[in-house]
């Protein structure tokens, strides 16, 4: 880290990674290679958030620093010694500093409060379900809630569990449901929910900034097509589709969940209009240079910042 | 008794001093707390905790439409299998 040159690097790499989520979410691409797609948009997370704390700190630590620690002893020095610079530059490096740090914490506190009420919720959910549930032997290894719409979500975790209503197990043929558990089943196997979990936090703790909220329902929609992808490895695409357009019209859309479900809408059609007409994976040296461009990305400011 | 005092504690049970003894009886009903686990696995809470994984939500009108489309492109719409 070397004072202003690296904080300007910093910088344009934080605002660049803001500026790429509308080329990431509009691009076609992700949609032929979901898990190089979900490596990259990671990365992109990761760099921004490391390069917007880095780019304040940059901007707080004297130039003649050759590490970090230094950095900050040669700061403490300045500000202790009153030598060399003028006292607003000091008052301005202190306060980018403060700055830099404040948005380190805000950044883990976000996600620590997304995480926890995740936790929450499952918590609840299980309880719920232990009282509620019961087997079946349609769906072995799922549990059943008596209620007549159709719904089939998954909870992640330690203990993970598959849920499937009555509504949706009497909608449903035998191939159908065994196509949803095998989708479900993926989820919880390659823990997708804690891929989308930096996302959910960043969306749930800035609801009005637009790109959290793109950036959630890109990645939440390459997690279903990665588990739509697997389902596939053994079963074919007709039983899935089938089940999810079964599922997907069974109800309506209440008036009230429109809000909601805002930026999920098509999520459904575009699954299945992927399944009907599969697109080649993309070749395996560009999801090489995808995973490579990724790790460079995110590998960049963590350099800048102890280099 | 163990039983009872741990629903308690986690708010399915109400319980009341009755001279030595506790009296208990459920916080809630059966249908409402299958209506509270359904309404948020339909994703009706406004909820944003993304604490489950939906295997597909409801679709809007437009939505439908386009599914249907797509399956008519495809080969005239899928076969009941239910």
């Amino acid at each position: 880290m070397r004072g202003l040159a690296d904080a300007a690097l910093l910088a344009v790499v934080a605002i660049g990674t803001v500026a790429g989520v509308p080329a990431l979410v509009r691009a076609s691409w992700p949609r032929r290679s979901p898990a190089a797609a979900i490596l990259l948009w990671q990365a992109l997370g990761l760099a921004g958030g490391i390069a917007a704390v880095g780019a304040l700190v940059g901007l707080a630590i004297p130039a003649d620093g050759t590490s970090v620690a230094g950095a900050f002893w040669r700061l403490r020095d300045l500000t202790l010694g009153g030598k060399g610079d003028p006292m607003a530059l000091l008052v301005a490096r202190v306060l980018c500093l403060a700055a830099g740090l404040a948005l380190f914490m805000l950044l883990c506190w976000v996600l620590v409060a997304a995480t926890a009420a995740v936790i929450h919720a499952r918590r609840r959910q299980r309880a719920l379900l232990a009282l509620l549930a019961h087997g079946d032997p349609k769906v072995p290894g799922a549990l059943v809630v008596d209620h007549p719409a159709a719904a089939a979500y998954c909870l992640p975790g330690l203990r993970s569990k598959i849920v499937v209503s009555a509504g949706a197990l009497e909608l449903l043929g035998p191939a159908e449901l065994a196509a949803v558990l095998a989708h479900e089943r993926a989820h919880l196997r390659e823990r997708h929910d804690l891929v989308l979990l930096p996302f959910t936090a960043l969306r749930r703790a800035f609801p009005r900034f637009g790109r959290f909220a793109d950036a959630y329902y890109s990645v939440a929609l390459l997690v279903e097509m990665l588990a739509d992808d697997r389902v596939l490895r053994a079963r074919p695409a007709r039983e899935l589709v089938s089940a999810l357009v079964r599922v997907g019209t069974a109800g309506q859309v209440p008036a009230g969940a429109l809000a909601a479900m805002e930026g999920s809408e098509g999520e459904v059609a575009a699954r299945v209009s992927r399944l009907l007409h599969p697109a080649r994976p993309l070749p395996a040296p560009v999801v090489a240079g995808i995973c490579c461009g990724a790790a460079l990305l995110a590998a960049a400011p963590i350099a800048l910042l102890l280099v | 008794m163990t039983v009872l005092d741990r629903l308690a504690k986690k708010g399915f049970a109400r319980r009341q001093r009755d001279g030595r003894a506790w009296r208990y009886c459920p916080s809630a009903t059966r249908e409402a707390y299958v209506a509270e686990l359904m309404l948020t696995a339909l994703d009706q809470t406004g909820d944003r905790t993304a604490a489950l994984a939906r295997f597909a939500r409801y679709v809007s009108g437009v939505e439908a439409e386009a599914l249907r489309d797509a399956l008519e492109q495809n080969g005239g719409g899928h076969e009941g299998t239910g």
